[in-house]
């Protein structure tokens, strides 16, 4: 399905489950935190989401900053 | 007797609060909060990126004692701080949260309205927030009223150096706070750190001083230091100015003279 | 029963310093760049009393800082002195056998007429010990006539709750004055035997009860000569301190009364001189530099005029502290405490004038002011 992750097209080969997403982009779960069209999906509710057509997913990260 | 900084729930024997943004590498970030012995450290969020592998906290997690800090920076408004926020504890798990809102990216200034509003949902969330703010004695008050655990007004503008500019309305805030006041922003040299514990500051938060300076890890040391020294002299009860006294006829002669 | 002091406004971890603090802890408390509790032990320590001038130099400093060159001018106004509780020390104990009086609503009116002719704008009303003579309802609609007429309506009434507070709020109250006569516990039963007075908790917690409801100032102090002045001027300190820092929206001022002779003749225990009361002022000016401090009529006029302005930002005048006594409508009554400096308002603000100070009737418009919201503090 094709998504749009971090703002660019993503062709997702899997059946939408966010571990197979993270794992195609090759970023580790815990690192990552997601937010699908516009909402924070908590940990502990990823196994639970199925991802659909065109869903806007953000993954973000903790880098350095003051 | 303790002088533990009490933020929240949690208290911490470090008042230098450390951002680790701007560093030339991990090293030299690594190396100056070990030097720094702060406990407190800011991360941001930022998008994941599959190129390089940005993430701080697994290198963190190697320094014991540290607490993260996430902040909000790159939020313009409310609505993007807390949503910040909220990743922001579901990626480190620390209760505190650094809100800051700066929509216009040439001053990077904090938005006193979007920030007081971010607040009352964060601290209805459970958050520890630590807001960055304007250095205005009324808006502290009113943070502090809504449950934030601090107060953190700046010295001056983010990344420029020119540090106390503000510090008639640090005075102020520090006189009437009933949280910890953690000055925030535009410090450059240990001795303005210092400075800012001898005028009754709870704590500094320094980023740019630390991670621009020629060597960091020294620089995070001085830092420390003059934290250290600057608390020891407000306690310890600075000396008085000398102050010239103008002859002038006595205003108490009224208590001498019959009536 | 003896009450308990909050632990916030005790004055022990202070009382050494302020007895046996030396000269050179008194010049370097004057120096302070942000004086605190500790300057304030300092400032009222004897050896302060040897600084005097050097305190009233910087009082003085800082009422023109922070108040210019001006005086805020009020009046009180006693509406009854119908009384529910025993003061030993006070002209209208329930047990003194005066003659009682309360004025009727046309009286009321006719005293507030001969003082807005006056050129008052700011009244405060006073009433003996809550009395289903004069309760919350005569008050309450004792400030809404008032409010038509004047800028400024406070109140120096008895302890009251929270909702009560609130409705004299709404009904155009901007401020209430409660003296804690004593902060000591001990000393205070011994002097409130009867009544809701003798409720020293009831009594400590109805200034901050006051902000939280609304009412935008609560005038503090305590009556000196009651007890140990040093202590009690600590407690007061940090009461108003405290008060300011949780009631921020509002204010607090400070008044210094002092026990002078009175029918009945009670005798202050710890007497309180002019030079210590001067003392006082100083130091409270010094360490709490924005905050308005008042003296009344119960001083004299010599008095009044040296230190109006060093420290001292407001003033009444031409008092009456009986009940009513403006018009000569009103029927003769005891007085409460002897006024000393019975001036008329135009002598006495010529004597401002003299010394450089400008009377200041009114400050602000109260026509646009609401209520504080209620706030939890």
């Amino acid at each position: 399905m094709d998504l749009i992750v971090n703002g660019k097209p993503h062709l997702h080969q899997g059946h939408g489950l966010i571990a197979e997403l993270l794992d195609e982009i090759s970023a580790k779960p815990a690192a990552i935190a997601i937010v699908l069209n516009g909402e924070v999906v908590p940990r502990s509710r990823w196994a639970a989401v199925r991802l659909k057509e065109h869903d806007e997913v953000e993954l973000l990260t903790m880098v350095a900053g003051g | 007797m303790s002088d533990a900084l009490q933020l929240g729930d949690r208290t911490f024997s470090s008042r230098l609060l450390l951002g680790t943004g701007k560093f030339s590498g991990r090293e030299a970030m690594i190396a100056a909060i070990r030097a720094s012995g702060a406990e407190l450290v800011t991360v941001a969020l930022r998008r994941f990126n599959h190129d390089h592998d940005d993430d701080i906290c697994a290198p963190l997690a190697s320094l014991a004692g540290i607490t993260l800090v996430p902040n909000t920076s790159g939020a313009r408004d409310a609505k993007e701080a807390i949503k910040a926020a909220e990743l922001g504890r579901e990626l480190t798990g620390s209760p505190f949260v650094k809100l800051e809102i700066h929509p216009n990216p040439h001053h990077l200034l904090p938005d006193p309205i979007e920030t007081y509003e971010a607040a009352q949902v964060l601290v209805k969330e459970g958050f520890f927030v630590l807001p960055y703010m304007p250095a205005d004695p009324v808006l502290a008050k009113r943070l502090e009223e809504i449950g934030c655990a601090a107060v953190m007004p700046l010295g001056a503008a983010i990344g420029t150096g020119q540090g106390l500019t503000t510090a008639a309305m640090l005075r102020l805030i520090i006189r009437d706070a009933r949280v910890p006041v953690i000055v925030d922003a535009g410090l450059r040299s240990p001795s303005e750190a210092a400075a800012t514990m001898e005028m009754g500051g709870d704590a500094v938060l320094v980023n740019s001083a630390i991670a621009v300076a020629e060597n960091p890890a020294l620089m995070a040391e001085a830092f420390a230091m003059a934290v250290k020294a600057g608390r020891l002299a407000c306690k310890a009860g600075l000396m008085p100015q000398s102050e010239t006294a103008v002859a002038t006829s006595p205003l108490t002669a009224f208590l001498t003279e019959v009536a | 029963m003896i009450g308990t002091r909050p632990a916030s406004i005790d004055p022990t971890p202070w009382l050494d310093l302020a007895q046996h603090a030396d000269r050179a802890l008194v010049r370097q408390a004057l120096a302070a760049d942000a004086p605190g509790e500790r300057e304030m032990a300092i400032l009222l320590s004897p050896a302060a009393s040897a600084e005097l001038e050097a305190m009233a130099r910087r009082a003085q400093a800082l009422t023109r800082r922070h108040f210019g060159r001006t005086i805020a001018m009020f009046a009180p106004l006693y509406l009854s002195d119908y009384c529910s509780s025993s003061c030993t020390y006070c002209g209208f104990s329930i047990t003194r056998n005066i003659p009682r009086n309360k004025l009727t609503v046309e009286q009321m009116e006719t005293e507030f007429a001969a003082l807005k002719k006056m050129g008052i704008e700011e009244i405060l009303l006073l009433t003996g010990d809550r009395h289903s003579a004069a309760g919350f309802e005569v008050i309450r609609n004792a400030v809404e006539r008032a409010a038509r007429l004047f800028h400024s309506v406070n109140v120096e009434v008895f302890s009251m709750t929270g909702d009560e507070y609130r409705g004299l709020a709404e009904a155009g109250c901007t401020g209430m004055t409660m003296f804690q006569e004593t902060y000591d516990p001990a000393v205070y039963a011994g002097l409130h035997l009867k009544g809701p007075k003798s409720n020293y908790d009831w009594r400590v917690h109805a200034p901050g009860r006051a902000l939280a409801a609304g009412i935008r100032t609560a005038g503090l102090g305590a009556l000196l000569g009651l007890t140990e002045p040093r202590g009690e001027m600590i407690s007061l300190y940090r009461h108003a301190v405290e008060l300011q820092r949780t009631y921020w929206r509002g204010g607090v001022s400070i008044c210094f009364p002092r026990i002078r002779p009175q029918t009945g003749g009670f005798a202050p225990t710890f007497e309180v001189d002019e030079r210590m009361l001067a003392q006082i002022v100083f130091a409270f000016r010094i360490c709490l530099p924005d905050t308005p401090l008042a003296l009344s009529t119960r001083e004299s006029p010599h008095f009044r005029d040296g230190i109006a302005g060093i420290g001292i930002s407001k003033m009444s005048v031409a008092s009456k502290t009986t009940v009513g006594g403006y018009s000569p409508a009103t029927e003769h009554s005891a007085a409460q405490f002897e006024v000393n400096d019975d001036r008329g308002v135009d002598e006495f603000c010529a004597m401002l004038r003299s010394k450089g100070l400008e009377p200041v009737f009114k400050n602000w418009d109260g026509v646009y002011r609401e209520p504080l919201a209620a706030h939890a503090g």
